[in-house]
């Protein structure tokens, strides 16, 4: 069978860790407990009759105390950039982890989650920071560790661009 | 008088002197006293002493060095009266120093004894062959219960770049299951450590313990090796895990190399890992049992107990060891001891020595007798003893190693190969050695042939012949450069040798091996080797991806080939997939590719360029198949299209469409936002619905009365039943006046309906079944009222519709 590694990046607390829970398990907590290091599953998905063996690299939050090591990056096959949809300053780490990505470990397929899509009042990303983020070419999805709102499309997404590049 | 005169005299001093000096007398008596009275001094250094101890030990150590003799002396007749009383007061300091000294010397005999003991123990080894029998449980298990040192359970082969595992074997393969989540937290916690300590990438734990589990890590370039191992392993382990992973790195070198995730090609890694596991199992898992650490502890104890009761017998056992050193000594051939003295801790020898005898000194090291306290005094003697006259005459003739000299009575024998120069001037020098008298050369063989001699240095191979004529030898044949070379420099030992004529052919050489190359691989006209001088086989031009393919595999099989390059080698099959482009014209996301005459097509393209391809492409020459897997264009305005005409958004709002999210700004009533937001999906291509910054704009209680006064219901003849459609409006009806009443409360819905003279029950019928209905949808009575109107005209279809009114304070 084919493995690839995956990483899930994103600021602290923006549900790196649920949205791998809810495509794992389907499960769902409100319960926030931050990732130190790093916590990796797996996943078997199928895409077009293919079946590749995910692994996925739920990393710890990046603020500015603690910044993504490469290390954890080295030979990942794709990422899911997580955006929290309720504070939008979160796009902005967002940007500055893809940009390292970019520079240290190259252009790997990715797709942007603007998650917690489910609290609709809270939401805080306008049109125009939307506009910004799809500047970057990447698919876009609206995502929901609660709901389970295309969570798994988006791995299924991530899958087939890796193996259908 | 003058006798008598002097008498009174003097005692007439006296008594002056005692007048005079009387005090001053009695002191000095007393100093005298002091003085001669030993006694008395001791009294008095006795109160001094302490002080003067201190102030001399705070100058220097001078007094240290002083009493060290008394203090050593007096320990040792302390020990010879009673050792009690010493050994007591030592026993604390003692105690734990032996301790210690005896926990080490456990620890480290342990291991080298057991493997020693191991084999020994052949009783234990029955027992537990009974035991096998017994039980029905395989011998080895048996052992290794009994026996278990260590143990690999696991083995990880870890690709390193991306950490993902290519193979894993298990003693228990219920362990299969998250092995490749181990995998990834094992390089994990190595990145982690790596990254906390900021050591060098290259220096990565080596291992993990936890309680009896260990994990060994080793590195190699692409690959990490880890075993989970129970126990202690042996050192050896280390050496046997680096040379496994060489092995992997250099058989899946390429596989390695494009690692893109598929683990498959590693499948047959087991081959090289699996000895790691079947290996410790039977040569290293080993332990003594239970009781062997006890018969060690025992000797040890044994030892110990030995050692003080040496302590006390200390005098006496030197002197019976330095004894037998003599004696030792005495039996030493070339060595005569005549006398042996002990005087003052030093030991005398004097004796007569042969001066290719042992020397004395190396004897002594073997023992634990210290070199200081021997005095030697040899004189050299030549002695007579056989091995002595053999030994000197070997030592004189310096015979080459063909020579093999021995004794007969004192008749030295010669034999094996000599050349004549030493034999004469062995034959001149060896009378003149003490001891013997003649020389037998009979079983000296002559010396061989300069032919034959070169041929014993150089060792040809049977393909390699050798022709010596005069003082020219040629070699020809085939052979390695290493051997060439080889022959070159001892060629040259040869002085007889002038001229040498290489006619060798290397088979190592990179012409032999291009020659091979081309015999081997047969490459059509349209290819061209080449080879490096680092024997790398490079190809060039067009060919068959076959013949590739095929020269791939036949290039393993020609030797001294190092690496081999093809990338130069273009398909010939790249023609026909330039006409193929050529024909079809794909756009450019879309990508073709031609293998075993199939045409493969990946990418995206437009639904008509997929059809036409479809069609033309089979008929391309040099194609069988057309595998199309272009996917269809994602037309982004042709979703967006798809989903105005789905939803229908009014005109404040506007639709916009880009990578699967469909957004919508602007503003819309609820109702059309809740229905958009169910139907989106309905509409292929859109992956989300994104209408957070639409703006929900409430419908005028107007507009809703106007969408609620249009609705009417019209009933069959005679009939009171609500159909499907009925239930539709009534729903409608309902949905609406709820919204109405968001906006004001008191709003009234009015039921309405026209009917004849003659139809009046039926109408009651009917006006219930309606209230019913709205009752459903959470209407309640007090809000609704009923109005009805008569008309005249016979048999009008009976007609209710519905009307929105607000009570009183509505202005
Ligand atoms: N309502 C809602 N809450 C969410 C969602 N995703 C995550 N959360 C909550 O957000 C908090 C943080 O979620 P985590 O998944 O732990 O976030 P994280 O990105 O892994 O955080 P770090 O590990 O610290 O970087 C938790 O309380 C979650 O319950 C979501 O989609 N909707
Ligand atoms: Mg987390």
């Amino acid at each position: 069978m084919i493995q690839k590694k995956i990483c899930i990046l994103g600021a602290a607390g923006v549900g790196k860790t649920s949205l791998t829970a809810q495509f794992v398990y389907s499960k769902f907590s409100e319960k926030y407990l931050s990732t130190m290091g790093v916590k990796i599953d797996k996943k078997v998905v199928t895409v077009d009759d293919t079946s590749v063996n995910l692994m996925i690299w739920d990393i710890h939050g990046e603020d500015k105390y603690k910044k993504i090591t490469n290390s954890y990056l080295r030979g990942s096959a794709g990422i899911l950039t997580v955006i929290d949809g309720t504070r939008a300053e979160t796009i902005q780490t967002a940007y500055e982890i893809l940009e390292r990505v970019h520079r240290d470990i190259g252009k790997i397929p990715n797709i942007f989650l603007l998650n917690k899509h489910d609290l609709s009042d809270a939401w805080d990303i306008n049109e125009q920071a939307l506009a910004e983020l799809k500047k970057y070419g990447n698919p876009i999805y609206t995502t929901s560790a609660k709901t389970g709102e295309h969570v798994d499309s988006s791995f299924q997404k991530l899958t087939k661009m890796l193996i259908k590049p | 008088m003058s006798n008598d005169a002097t008498q009174q005299h003097e005692e007439a001093m006296q008594a002056l002197r005692r007048l005079l000096f009387e005090q001053e007398s009695t002191r000095i008596d007393r100093l005298e006293e002091l003085l001669n009275n030993q006694e008395l001094h001791a009294q008095e250094i006795a109160k001094i002493l302490a002080e003067a101890v201190q102030i001399r030990s705070r100058s220097d150590n001078k007094l240290g060095q002083a009493l060290t003799p008394a203090v050593e002396e007096a320990l040792k007749t302390s020990i010879a009266r009673n050792p009690q009383p010493l050994s007591d007061a030592l026993f604390p300091v003692m105690g734990p120093a032996i301790r210690k000294a005896i926990q080490s010397s456990i620890a480290s005999m342990l291991q080298s004894m057991n493997q020693t003991l191991e084999h020994s123990f052949s009783a234990q080894g029955l027992r537990w062959r009974w035991d096998a029998i017994r039980t029905g449980k395989p011998f080895a298990e048996i052992v290794l219960l009994n026996t278990l040192n260590y143990r690999i359970e696991q083995i990880f082969l870890i690709h390193k770049e991306t950490s993902l595992l290519l193979k894993h074997i298990a003693l228990d393969p219920s362990h299969h299951e998250d092995a490749d989540v181990v995998s990834s937290m094992l390089t994990a916690v190595q990145d982690f450590i790596n990254d906390s300590f900021s050591s060098s990438e290259n220096q990565g734990i080596e291992s993990l313990r936890m309680g009896d589990l260990q994990v060994l890590i080793e590195q190699g370039p692409d690959v990490v090796l880890a075993l989970v191992c129970r126990g202690n392993p042996l050192l050896s382990l280390r050496e046997t895990m680096q040379t496994t992973i060489e092995d992997i790195q250099h058989e899946f070198h390429e596989s390695l190399q494009n690692f893109e995730g598929e683990t498959q090609p590693f499948e047959t890694t087991d081959l090289i890992l699996s000895p790691l596991l079947v290996a410790d199992y039977q040569n290293k898992t080993k332990k003594g049992s239970a009781f062997k650490p006890l018969l060690i502890l025992a000797a040890i104890m044994a030892t110990i107990i030995a050692w003080s009761a040496w302590g006390y017998k200390q005098q006496a056992e030197l002197k019976a060891q330095w004894e037998s050193y003599v004696q030792q000594l005495s039996d030493e051939p070339g060595i005569i001891i005549t006398q042996f003295q002990h005087h003052h801790d030093k030991y005398i020898l004097t004796g007569l020595r042969d001066p290719l005898s042992h020397d004395p000194l190396d004897i002594l090291q073997k023992t634990t007798l210290p070199q200081a306290q021997l005095e030697l005094t040899l004189q050299p003697y030549l002695s007579l003893e056989p091995p002595f006259i053999l030994k000197r005459a070997t030592h004189i003739l310096n015979p080459p190693p063909s020579m093999t000299l021995s004794l007969q009575g004192e008749t030295l024998m010669l034999s094996g190969q000599a050349s004549k120069a030493w034999l004469k001037q062995a034959l001149d020098k060896a009378p003149l050695i003490a001891g013997i008298t003649d020389v037998d050369t009979r079983s000296i063989i002559p010396e061989l042939s300069l032919f034959e001699r070169i041929r014993a240095v150089l060792k040809p191979d049977s393909g390699i012949q050798m022709k010596l004529e005069q003082d020219t030898l040629t070699l020809s044949g085939k052979t390695s450069s290493d051997w060439a070379k080889y022959a070159q420099q001892h060629i040259q030992k040869f002085p007889q040798i002038k001229q040498y004529q290489n006619k060798l052919t290397l088979i190592d050489s990179p012409n032999y091996v291009l020659k091979q190359a081309y015999k081997a691989l047969r490459p059509p006209q349209s290819i061209r080797l080449r080879i490096t001088p680092k024997m790398k086989l490079i190809a060039r031009g067009s060919a068959t991806d076959t013949w590739m393919n095929q020269a791939k595999q036949k290039v393993k099989n020609i030797a001294y080939i190092s690496a081999y390059d093809d990338q130069g080698v273009s398909l010939s099959d790249d023609i026909i997939l330039q006409r193929a482009i050529k024909a079809l014209q794909p756009p450019q996301t879309v990508q073709l590719s031609l293998s075993n005459q199939t045409l493969l097509a990946t990418g995206e393209a437009k639904q008509d360029w997929i059809d036409i391809a479809n069609e033309q492409a089979i008929q391309l020459e040099g194609i069988d198949r057309f595998d199309n897997q272009v996917a269809t264009w994602i037309d982004e305005d042709a979703i967006l299209a798809a989903a105005i005409k789905r939803l229908q958004p009014p005109s404040s709002v506007s639709l916009s469409f880009s990578h699967g999210i469909l957004s919508a700004t602007g503003s819309a009533t609820g109702a059309w936002i809740s229905q958009a937001q169910e139907q989106f999906v309905l509409v292929d291509g859109v992956h989300s619905f994104y209408s957070n910054s639409l703006k929900n704009t409430a419908e005028g209680w107007t507009d809703i009365q106007k969408r609620i006064n249009n609705i009417n219901i019209i009933f069959p003849n005679s009939i009171a039943k609500v159909s499907p459609d009925i239930q539709k409006e009534i729903t409608m009806a309902a949905f609406l006046f709820k919204q109405a009443q968001t906006t004001e409360s008191k709003s009234q819905l009015h039921i309405k309906s026209l009917h004849s003279n003659t139809a009046n029950f039926i109408t009651f019928l009917r006006l219930k079944a309606i209230q019913k209905e709205l009752e459903k949808h959470g209407i309640a009575s007090q809000h609704i009222k009923v109005i009805s109107y008569k008309t005249d005209a016979e048999n009008t279809s009976q007609v209710i519709h519905f009307a929105l009114e607000v009570k009183s304070n509505r202005p």
